[in-house]
């Protein structure tokens, strides 16, 4: 396996997310919304009860590296996603950040914490940049 | 993001979860994913200039990840990522990628005229 499949794949993954926008319009980030999710039932990153503890063993098993950047309040936290296959699509193909396909993330990420915590989880988007991204992490 | 396999799977899971998640999301996904591919032809050909099969198919290249080769009114498909994930088995051969590339195709080809029929990762053009 050479770097030209990472970018086919990569292509593949741009364009049909293009084309999902394209055609059914916010729909395309509920769908990619759902393949996150699907993605965290794929990924095993075995037991974890803290926010910190889970996104440590998820930074180990998975293409995902993230952070605690801050603990803002007991349910809320500012995260920094330092490494992000999306990402990586983004700056590869040219698409832009912050559209359906970082949904992936937002399902991947929301849906594994909340099988962990037993709680809901929520990341909101706060910064959107080329080596990493700043979202706002919130447990109810 | 480590080493190349452990990327190029990662890509795999994330293609393989958009898969399932659009058969999950539309019941019916052969024929919207048809529908989905041709809504992206058209916004494709606005960037094509070609109004010959060989100049259009060197652009399909550039903007999609396969490879074709013309033989008089048949092109087939010789290089063609969907494929490569079935081969390997990340996606089945029942996935939703196939009929999104065929309605790209089909509406990239009337953009000069052609109806294109793609089957079995060939396209007769007529």
């Amino acid at each position: 396996m050479n770097i030209t499949d990472v970018k086919d794949r990569m292509f593949l993954l741009s364009i049909l997310t293009r084309s999902l926008e394209l055609f059914s319009g916010d729909w395309a980030k509920t769908i990619c919304y759902i393949a996150g999710r699907k993605m965290s039932e794929i990924i095993d990153i075995g037991e974890c009860e803290t926010v910190e503890d889970c996104l440590k063993k998820m930074s180990e098993n998975s293409p995902w590296k993230v952070d605690v950047f801050e603990k803002v309040k007991d349910n809320e936290y500012l995260v920094v996603f330092k490494s992000c296959p999306i990402r990586q699509t983004h700056y590869t193909v040219c698409t832009k950040q912050g559209g359906a396909l970082c949904q992936v993330t937002h399902g991947y990420i929301e849906s594994m914490l909340s099988n962990y915590l037993k709680k809901k989880v929520r990341l909101i988007l706060l910064h959107a940049g080329p080596n990493a991204c700043l979202k706002r992490l919130v447990i109810t | 993001m480590g080493n190349t396999d452990t990327t190029l799977k990662s890509f795999e899971d994330i293609i393989l979860a958009m898969d399932s998640a659009i058969k999950e999301f539309w019941k019916t996904y052969e024929g919207m994913m048809v529908s989905v591919g041709r809504v992206f032809g058209n916004e494709a050909i606005k960037r094509c200039l070609s109004e010959d099969i060989d100049g259009l198919l060197k652009e399909l290249e550039d903007i999609t990840p396969m490879k074709f080769k013309r033989e008089n009114n048949k092109i087939i498909v010789e290089k063609c990522v969907v494929r490569e994930l079935i081969e390997k088995g990340v996606i089945d051969k029942n996935n939703t990628l196939c009929p999104f590339l065929k309605g790209f195709i089909s509406k990239v080809f009337e953009s000069i005229g052609m109806k294109a029929v793609c089957e079995n990762c060939e396209v007769i053009v007529k």
